[in-house]
C-alpha cells in the first residue's frame, strides 16, 4: 500500500476537497436529539401505560356478553273469545282504539327473568320487530337486534284484525290491541282469534299509529303502503305481518 | 463533565473524516452528514460503553456504514426529502462535475465502491474491510481488483488500475 498509489491519492484529494464543506451539527446537537428522543419515548410509554388499561377496559366492555337470549313463551296465551263484533257500518265512524275489544285478543305474557343491564355506549335504542308465525292464530313478536338493544329502549307495536262487510264493501275493524317490547319484554306472543274467516285481514304493525276503524275494500291491499290514502298506518311505522286478501274465495268477491 | 468533554472531543475529531469517506460513497454531502450524525447519536447513547473501546471511531464507522448501506434508511431519507422538497435540503458541497473520482465511484456497484473507499481511503486492511462488510477476504480482494480496473477505465487513467499488489 504505497503512498504513491495514484488511486489512493485521488481518493484522498477528493475527500479533502469535500471536507471543507462539512458542517458538523455538533456534539451538542447530538445531545439535544438524544434528549428529545428520550422524552418522546418516555411520553409515549406514559401514554401507553395510561391509555392501554383504558382501551382494554373499553374493549372488554364492548365484548361483554349480552343477556341470554329469551325463548318464546310456550304456554297458552290468555285469549278470550271474540265477541261477535257489530261495528258501525259507516266508514266514517272512527272508534277509539281504547274502546275496541282489545282484551279479546291479547298479547302473551311478558318474558320474565331478563336481567337489567347498564346502558352500553353502543346499544341501539330503536329496533325493528320481527314476527314468527307459530300457528294460524299465534305469532311471536320479537326484536331484530335483540343483543344490541338498549336497556331503556321501547318499541311499540299494534295489531288489528279486519273483516269484510259486504253490505258496505269495506273492511271493518274487528279486534285490535297495542303492546310494546322493551328490555324485560323482548318477545311477546300475540294471539289473533277468529282468523279462520277467509276474508279476514290482520296486521301486526310496529309503531303507535292510530288504528283505523275501516278500510275500503277495493283499497284493502293498499293498507300496507304508508303513502296510500287508505293506509292502515302512517309513515314511520313498519308493517311486519300482512295477511290480507289472499284467499281465493274472498278475492272473488272483490 | 468529563464524559461530555470526551464525547465532544471525539466528535470533533471523528466527524469530518467519517463524513468525507461517506460522501465518497453516497456522493451527497448532506446525506453523509446525516448518517454520521445519526451514528454519533447512537454512540452518545452508549457512550459509557463505547468510550471504553480501544477505537470508538471504529464502532461509529461501522454504524455509519450500516446506516449508509441500509436500504430502508435510503428509502426513508428519500421520502423525507420528497416531503420537504429536494432543493431545500441541499447541502453545499464540492461540485460532483469537478470531482471526477466521485462520479466514477458512483458507477461502481455499491459493494465494490464501499470496499475501495474503506481500503484505499480509510486505510483499513483487507481483513478489517472484510470483517466490517461481513464477507470473506477473498471477496474483498476481488471487489478491490474489479473496482480499480473499472475506475481506471472510467477515468481514462491506466495508472489507477494499479497492481494487484496494491491490494
Amino acid at each position: 500500500m504505497s503512498d504513491l498509489d495514484p488511486l489512493r491519492s485521488a481518493l484522498t484529494e477528493a475527500e479533502r476537497s469535500a471536507r471543507q464543506f462539512v458542517r458538523p451539527p455538533g456534539a451538542e446537537a447530538a445531545r439535544r436529539t438524544l434528549r428529545r428522543r428520550r422524552a418522546v419515548r418516555n411520553t409515549t410509554l406514559c401514554m401507553l401505560l395510561l391509555f392501554l388499561p383504558l382501551a382494554l377496559f373499553l374493549q372488554l366492555s364492548s365484548l361483554r356478553p349480552s343477556p341470554a337470549p329469551l325463548s318464546p313463551t310456550s304456554g297458552p296465551t290468555p285469549s278470550g273469545s271474540v265477541p261477535a263484533p257489530t261495528p258501525s257500518p259507516s266508514p266514517s265512524s272512527s272508534p277509539s282504539p281504547s274502546v275496541l275489544p282489545s282484551a279479546s285478543v291479547s298479547a302473551g305474557p311478558a318474558e320474565v327473568g331478563a336481567p337489567a343491564a347498564p346502558a352500553s355506549p353502543r346499544c341501539q335504542p330503536k329496533a325493528f320487530i320481527v314476527t314468527t308465525e307459530l300457528s294460524a292464530t299465534r305469532y311471536t313478536v320479537s326484536l331484530e337486534n335483540e343483543k344490541t338493544f338498549c336497556p331503556d329502549g321501547v318499541v311499540p307495536y299494534f295489531w288489528a284484525r279486519y273483516g269484510f262487510n259486504a253490505a258496505f264493501d269495506t273492511m271493518v275493524l274487528l279486534d285490535s290491541g297495542r303492546s310494546r317490547l322493551d328490555w324485560t319484554h323482548k318477545r311477546r306472543t300475540v294471539v289473533i282469534s277468529g282468523t279462520g274467516d277467509e276474508c279476514d285481514a290482520w296486521f301486526i304493525v310496529q309503531g303507535s299509529a292510530a288504528i283505523k276503524a275501516s278500510i275500503p275494500w277495493p283499497k284493502g291491499q293498499d293498507a300496507s303502503d304508508p303513502d296510500d290514502a287508505y293506509a292502515l298506518y302512517g309513515r314511520g311505522n313498519t308493517k311486519v305481518a300482512w295477511m290480507p286478501f289472499t284467499r281465493s274465495g274472498c278475492m272473488a268477491r272483490s | 463533565m468529563p464524559e461530555n468533554r470526551d464525547f465532544a472531543e471525539f466528535y470533533a475529531a471523528a466527524f469530518p473524516n467519517l463524513t468525507g469517506a461517506l460522501f465518497m460513497h453516497t456522493g451527497d454531502l448532506g446525506e453523509a452528514q446525516d448518517v454520521v450524525q445519526e451514528a454519533m447519536i447512537q454512540a452518545l447513547r452508549r457512550w459509557a460503553v463505547v468510550s471504553t473501546y480501544e477505537e470508538p471511531a471504529a464502532w461509529v464507522r461501522r454504524v455509519a456504514w450500516n446506516l449508509a448501506t441500509s436500504r430502508w434508511r435510503r428509502l426513508r431519507r428519500g421520502l423525507e426529502l420528497a416531503a420537504r422538497g429536494w432543493a431545500n435540503d441541499a447541502v453545499a458541497g464540492p461540485d460532483p462535475d469537478r470531482v471526477a473520482i466521485v462520479r466514477a465511484l458512483a458507477e461502481l456497484p455499491p459493494n465494490q465502491r464501499q470496499a475501495v473507499i474503506l481500503h484505499y481511503l480509510e486505510d483499513l486492511p483487507v481483513a478489517e474491510t472484510a470483517e466490517l462488510m461481513g464477507v470473506a477476504e477473498g471477496t474483498v480482494k476481488s471487489w478491490l481488483h474489479r473496482g480499480r480496473a473499472r475506475l481506471a477505465v472510467l477515468l481514462g487513467d491506466a495508472a489507477l488500475g494499479g497492481e494487484l499488489e496494491n491490494v
